[in-house]
């Protein structure tokens, strides 16, 4: 029903989307996920005809997207991001006329309204003039407009954003009872949204797809490395190094602090710190109780057996369990796969070191290297014998890749910077043309929070929804 | 042609379910109404309804610009900012049959205010005025498309901008501009006849308005507006087109 091939757009000389490739079946819902500014509305806006098309192919029902527009169109219902309403118009009224534009007989179509209506539960408002609704209803209007001439393909472009969670639940109500007959599209960046609601997922970042698969096979292919959860009471030190002698554990890892990733515009990753820093220091005392992440080798199960042993050692066993990634989880395996990639291609260790002195110091851990030899001792740990240079460069990678996030959010969040930025406008200009008292409140809490990590984080959150 | 139709009807039920169109006629019809009064007072006799009519009729056409310009700024302006445009310019639908339908919708509105001007030549009938026709409509002729033309030059500076002020200012003065070419550089002045001063006597508004209200309308100079409003509509319809890439 849908085929994109190769699609490309370019904005300027930069490239929204490039070799952009997938398909859609009949009857099927496809997922476009992928962080905001990774390309979802642009290429959507392409399959509709809205934007022109710079390079690839789409065909829409069978149409040629470029050649036929008109015969696309026809077979197509879209709602875009910002929900097209003519808000000075009733429901009714508003839906007749998206009615005769898209072509639907004026025979029948009465009841084709009245039949939206009930299938977007919106028939309680139709009198109601559009403006006066609330945000659930605005949306599910929009809706009932990308469906009114039953389209074969409908493309949704965030469906649920700026809904409060029973809306949420409403409008998916309504996109499953539409599964089956048409075919659709739709985007976001809401996780559980693509669970809930779609067949396959296309996960795509700086306008290319990464993934292109069904969400079973997904999750099957993050859980190839299995992990296990224990919490277990007793001695922390001696139950640590017994965990790490068992056969088939790859690793002991203590867990310190509970971190949620999020994503930002440039689809860098920006780890927020949440919760508690949790004591990771390793005491002996028999009475208190540790939290281990142990990563296994896979296909191997070794709960029961490890299960006794511990019990066997007279500790106490809390809790034990798989650790299966969530598709959080893999989502953002995926972007940072994807953007370490990028580090590779574009830039040289120099820019790395540079990044890193731009960025000024806001944790003390991370500092820019003073010279070559300390970044060596960094690299490498002691002790360790590198036989070849092959070796030597697989290690080099898997560390970098390791510390990609910290690089991925000093490069976006200059924390000293921006500090100093801030506090320069405020003596610029007199506060009450800046910003009016609320605003300047939430400005200081936000300088205050500047020198911890989620102040940072923060504070780009809002200069987005401003841009927004 | 049925989809400009539909465009149309949607465009009158947005111009009055909003104020501003109300508001833009109570003006006009305010200054329309001193202007005859003031005609009417220079001759104040019903036998010279005809005289009354053109001296009106060659002078409201000023106010009528800016009444349509401020009317029509918000015509696609505003679709661009709400995202409705993107409802539009997906749907099956051609982009010139939306500029098209958005014009006629604005022709429609015009129409309707010219005719409550009809008020002052009942009156004058009342009070025994016997008018002569020919001049008077065809100086309604002449106001209808100078009102077209401040329509389809409105519609193309909407597309410019999402900030209607902005359409506002550009319709506007380009409108002022069109009218005051004419007495600006051509009627009494020492280069009255050079190449330049007669084309910008050609080009301005206003200088072929009078042959309108005299009662002998030049086929040039109906021929003139429709030029200017099919060029300012095609226009229009590129820019959609260019404009989508944003």
């Amino acid at each position: 029903m849908i085929e994109a091939e190769k699609l490309t757009k370019y904005f300027g000389d930069r490239a929204a989307v490039r070799d952009l490739s997938f398909e859609v079946k009949k009857g099927e819902i496809v997922g476009l996920l992928g962080p905001n500014g990774a390309g979802k509305t642009t290429t959507m806006r392409m399959l509709t005809g809205y934007l022109p098309i710079d390079g690839g192919r789409a065909v829409v029902a069978g149409y040629d997207v470029v050649d036929k527009p008109m015969e696309v169109r026809r077979r197509l219902g879209y709602l875009p991001e910002t929900v097209p309403l003519y808000t000075e118009m009733p429901v009714r009224a508003y839906l007749d006329f998206t009615a005769k534009i898209r072509g639907v007989p004026s025979k029948g179509r009465k009841r084709r309204i009245e039949e939206v209506m009930e299938l977007c539960r919106i028939t309680d408002v139709s009198e109601k003039v559009i403006s006066k609704l609330s945000r659930g209803y605005k949306q599910r209007v929009g809706l009932a407009q990308a469906i009114i001439h039953n389209p074969q393909v409908i493309i949704l472009d965030e469906p649920t954003v700026g809904l409060d969670p029973r809306q949420i639940i409403e409008i998916r109500k309504v996109i499953r009872d539409l599964a089956g007959n048409h075919s659709m599209i739709l985007s976001t960046h809401i996780l559980p949204e693509v669970n809930a609601l779609c067949d396959r997922v296309v996960i795509i970042n700086r306008g290319r797809v990464l993934v292109e698969d069904t969400l079973a096979n997904l999750e099957r292919q993050g859980a190839s490395a299995e992990r296990l959860r224990l919490e277990v009471r007793g001695p922390q030190q001696a139950i640590q190094e017994f965990l790490a002698q068992w056969p088939n554990v790859l690793q002991v890892e203590r867990p310190t602090t509970q971190v949620t990733a999020s994503i930002d515009s440039q689809g860098n990753l920006a780890p927020a710190v949440t919760g508690e820093e949790v004591d990771t220091s390793l005491s002996n005392d028999p009475d208190k109780t540790a939290h281990f992440n142990l990563k296994v080798t896979p296909d191997a199960d070794i709960r029961e057996s490890l299960a006794n042993a511990i019990i066997q050692q007279g500790w106490g066993l809390r809790e034990i369990g798989l650790v299966v990634p969530t598709l959080e989880e893999i989502f953002v395996n995926l972007i940072t796969e994807d953007l370490a990639r990028l580090e590779e291609e574009n830039e040289t260790a120099e820019d790395l070191e540079e990044l890193e002195s731009e960025a000024g110091q806001p944790v003390s851990r991370i500092r820019p290297a003073q010279d070559d030899d300390e970044l060596d001792e960094l690299d490498t740990e002691p002790g360790e014998i590198v036989e070849t240079e092959a070796e030597l460069n697989s290690q080099e990678i898997g560390h970098r890749q390791g510390r990609n996030p910290a690089n991925a959010r000093q490069r976006v969040y200059p924390v000293g910077k921006a500090q100093e930025q801030t506090a320069g406008k405020r003596k610029a200009a007199p506060s009450f043309l800046t910003a009016s008292p609320k605003d300047r409140s939430s400005q200081e809490q936000d300088s205050g929070k500047e020198a911890i990590l989620p102040g940072a984080e923060k504070d780009q959150n809002s200069t987005e929804s401003e841009r927004e | 042609m049925k989809n400009t139709y539909y465009i149309t009807q949607r465009e009158l039920y947005a111009y009055f379910a909003s104020p501003i169109a109300y508001i833009m006629m109570a003006f006009f019809l305010a200054f329309s109404g001193a202007l005859f009064s003031i005609f009417f007072n220079q001759s104040p006799s019903t036998a010279e309804l005809n005289t009354i009519m053109r001296g009106w009729s060659g002078s409201v056409g000023f106010f009528l610009l800016i009444f349509v310009s401020i009317i029509t700024i918000r015509l696609i302006a505003e679709e661009q900012r709400t995202g409705t445009l993107e409802l539009l310019l997906t749907s099956p639908v051609r982009d010139w049959e939306v500029v098209l339908g958005k014009f006629l919708a604005t022709a429609v509105l015009l129409l309707l205010t010219l005719a409550f001007t009809f008020f002052y030549i009942l009156l004058m009938v009342m009070f025994g005025g016997r008018p002569d026709w020919g001049p008077v409509l065809s100086g309604y002729l002449g106001l209808f498309l100078v009102g077209g033309v401040a329509a389809a030059f409105g519609i193309l500076a909407s597309s410019l901008t999402q900030s209607q002020a902005v359409a506002a200012v550009i319709g506007i003065l380009v409108c002022i501009v069109l009218w005051f070419l004419g007495p600006l550089f051509v009627t009494s002045g020492p280069t009255s006849g050079d190449w330049w001063s007669v084309a910008l006597n050609y080009a301005s508004l206003q200088s072929h308005v009078d042959s309108f209200s005299r009662g002998s309308p030049d086929l040039k100079d109906i021929f003139y507006y429709v030029t200017l409003i099919i060029l300012f509509l095609g226009i229009t319809v590129q820019i959609l087109k260019m404009r989508r890439g944003e």
